[in-house]
């Protein structure tokens, strides 16, 4: 029976609301959608306004549910989405390696979450549609430039058509939230529980060569 | 012994979810107030039962079966241990939504079996709109008894509240929504309209020929401001649905060129995402390129899609009309806010329109701040027009009964207010914080009984004509689309709520009561969030 959850009842040891902002037509909602359901939707409409994801997954050896805010990426519904950062963990900001654009306004995606969101947000950078390289316009290295200026945790390119470092992403800031949480969340601590020695972690090493850790 | 458990399951409507509340009132009158547990009793459709059926496997009665059940005769078996059974039945017949049917031959104080069926929520006969059945759906030749042999609409307001009731049968929504959208008029003969689709025709390929005769500087600024996004959205919009299905469907050509077309024609707006949505059922339906584009104009013209001043213009014009109220008393017109955007009004309606129908949610709203009063889970319902909540038949129906426009311009924000009375007491039970009360109504989308929250809007619209008193600040809700059949009009006695700036004053203050609300305080705080319900350039 699905009663309308609140996700007060089931146990976990963290929640984490992790915002996934970028361009439109970057393919933020088909990573979600990757992440959730393993699979793809070549057609997946639009999103208007945010749209929500919740997935658990197992962290060495604790439970950790991830609540995935994917919002519209058209600029006017910048309000709607704006309003949602204030109580993120995590953003993950997301460009489309080939179209050039779409990275150039990261910086300014950068500038919404510096603005809106917490202080001691983590941010993470995802250059998706890997798959299809020979449009590549985004050099890796140029992105990794970009998320070492900006102290962003990491940067890993991404498919979600072939299920391409998608686990990775979730992983991997899922990880550093753990990290940087010194308080075990029981799903009412307020985002402000975290600490605020926000010192980037070097990211696990497992994860081969599509990422980079800044 | 054998222990099994059966449940029933309609998939149709899942959340069975069900209000407790009805519209109450202005707290003086007395007769919308929270209807007893009696009459709760008879809210429930039976007919639609979901069986529960428990039952123990052995002597010490810790082990057991569960057995969910569909109409369809499919069923789930779920084995329990160590008296989960027992808590679980404990849980199902405290359960509101579940009824414990008492089985023949069996003593109350040996119960090995037990069966449940769950209610779905319904509206009771007292809660309907007293006309709610006496409407069919408008059919081809209750359609013509319309018509006159010069073929004008005689009696437009009878259609409307026709349409407002039954809907418009899918055969004729292509011939009855142009009129319905203000691209034809209701006293046009069918010998003018033919004229006027001719000539809207020619002014549509001109607008066309426009966009075709760009400077390639033109060209590209286009490109990137509209264009890239429009062809990436067409084809993922209405893919479901047959008349858009496919490779290269050329229908999705024709959404594409009349997006891109009425981006040119009215360039403030330009493109919004969730545009797609809207046209897509329009061309469906009416098929012509141009009648399609002259149709999607007038919806966007007379629904809230219209685009609004920025945040930093709004907050000036704030400050303005903050400092002009105090010079200069304002009239009648200028209550409650002149020259707030029309998404921003919106929102205030709507928040209005909850403290008066369902001033426990209002309460949880307030309780939340100003987060909670943005509102922010109805963003899409209006935005979209419910498109994305329900599935497209129903839908289109909400649709139909907002254009009917009758007795109100803001039927929409009566549909929202009924979505919140049916759906929403688990976030007053549950005191849901605004992210998880977002959570709660997009878990919904597509799960609702459209037909459900229809009734009930159009329940919630003759509740609110029968207010005595309303507060001033929803005075203009029900007066732009005009009187009616009556000469009278809608004319309840408005009475200010409080609710404005400091310095602002309202012609209706001298009914004020001094037990009534804090004034400033709530409307100060309205004021500042941010407009979120206009497509925003």
């Amino acid at each position: 029976m699905p009663f309308p959850s609140t996700g007060a009842d089931d146990a976990f040891d963290y929640l984490f609301k992790i915002i996934l902002i970028g361009d439109s037509n970057v393919g933020k909602t088909c990573v979600v959608h990757r992440f959730k359901t393993g699979q793809y939707n070549e057609k997946q409409q639009n999103t208007i306004g945010v749209d929500f994801t919740v997935r658990s997954m197992d962290i060495d050896g604790k439970k950790v549910k991830i609540q995935v805010w994917d919002t519209a990426g058209q600029e006017r519904f910048r309000t709607i989405t704006q309003s949602y950062y204030r109580s993120a963990h995590g953003a993950i900001l997301a460009y489309d390696l080939t179209r050039r654009s779409t990275f150039e306004s990261i910086p300014h995606w950068i500038h919404e979450i510096e603005k809106y969101g917490a202080a001691n947000l983590v941010m993470m950078l995802i250059g998706n549609k890997s798959d299809s390289l020979d449009k590549r316009q985004v050099l890796f290295e140029d992105a990794c430039t970009l998320a070492e200026k900006h102290g962003l945790l990491a940067v890993l390119e991404t498919s979600a058509k072939e299920a391409q470092n998608i686990e990775e992403v979730f992983t991997l800031m899922a990880k550093e939230l753990i990290a940087r949480n010194t308080l075990q969340l029981h799903g009412e601590n307020p985002p402000n529980s975290f600490s605020l020695d926000s010192r980037p972690v070097i990211a696990s090493p497992s994860v081969e060569k599509t990422q980079c850790s800044c | 012994m054998d222990v099994k458990c059966m449940l029933s399951v309609d998939t149709c409507d899942n959340r069975m979810t069900c209000s407790t509340s009805s519209a109450s009132s202005l707290d003086t009158s007395a007769q919308f107030q929270e209807s007893n547990g009696q009459t709760q009793s008879t809210r429930w459709d039976e007919q639609q039962k979901v069986a529960l059926h428990c039952s123990h496997s052995d002597e010490a009665c810790t082990c057991g079966q569960l057995v969910v059940a569909s109409r369809e005769s499919q069923y789930k078996i779920f084995h329990f241990h160590h008296g989960g059974l027992d808590k679980l039945s404990e849980v199902f017949q405290q359960w509101k939504y579940c009824t414990e049917t008492h089985l023949k031959d069996q003593l109350a104080d040996e119960k090995t079996c037990m069966q449940f069926s769950i209610r779905r929520p319904k509206l009771p006969s007292s809660e309907t709109h007293p006309e709610e059945n006496s409407y069919r759906r408008l059919d081809v030749s209750a359609w013509l008894h319309h018509l006159n042999e010069a073929g004008q609409v005689e009696e437009e307001y009878r259609l409307r509240k026709a349409i407002f009731f039954g809907g418009i049968d899918i055969s004729i929504r292509g011939e009855v929504w142009p009129f319905l959208l203000h691209y034809y008029s209701y006293e046009s003969t069918s010998e003018e309209r033919e004229a006027l689709r001719l000539q809207k025709r020619k002014e549509y390929f001109e607008i066309q020929e426009k966009r075709l005769s760009m400077t390639p500087d033109e060209q590209k600024d286009f490109w990137r401001q509209v264009q890239f996004t429009v062809d990436k959205d067409v084809v993922r919009t209405d893919r479901s649905n047959q008349f858009f299905r496919g490779e290269d469907n050329p229908n999705v050509e024709t959404m594409r060129r009349i997006l891109l077309n009425y981006a040119v024609f009215n360039p403030a707006i330009g493109y919004s995402q969730g545009m797609s949505d809207l046209v897509a059922p329009l061309l469906a339906e009416v098929l012509d390129e141009s009648d399609t584009f002259w149709c999607f104009v007038g919806l966007m013209q007379n629904t809230i899609f219209i685009s609004s001043p920025r945040d930093e213009d709004m907050e000036k014009q704030l400050l303005r009309e903050k400092s002009s109220a105090a010079l200069a008393p304002r009239g009648a017109e200028g209550c409650p806010r002149q020259g707030l955007s029309p998404g921003h009004l919106l929102q205030l309606y709507l928040r209005e329109l909850l403290r008066l129908m369902h001033p426990r949610f209002h309460q949880h709203l307030c309780a939340l701040g100003e987060d909670g009063l943005q509102m922010l889970f109805c963003h899409r319902w209006i935005l979209l027009c419910f498109k994305r909540e329900f599935p497209e038949a129903e839908a289109l129906r909400m649709w139909e009964a907002c254009w009917a426009h009758y007795q109100t311009d803001y039927f929409h924000l009566f549909i929202c207010v009924a979505i919140v009375v049916i759906y929403g007491d688990d976030v007053i039970e549950q005191q849901l914080a605004t992210d998880q009360m977002l959570l709660h109504f997009s878990n919904l989308a597509m799960h609702m009984n459209g037909e459900l929250v229809l009734r009930k809007a159009r329940s919630l619209l003759y509740q609110f004509h029968l207010l005595p008193r309303i507060p001033c600040s929803l005075h203009d809700l029900c007066k732009l689309c005009g009187t009616g059949m009556w000469d009278s009009g809608f004319i309840p006695a408005v009475e200010c709520s409080g609710h404005h700036l400091e310095s602002e004053s309202c012609p209706y203050g001298g009914l004020v009561e001094v037990s009534s609300p804090k004034p400033g305080s709530e409307g100060k705080k309205g004021l500042k969030t941010r407009d979120v319900f206009a497509f925003r350039k």
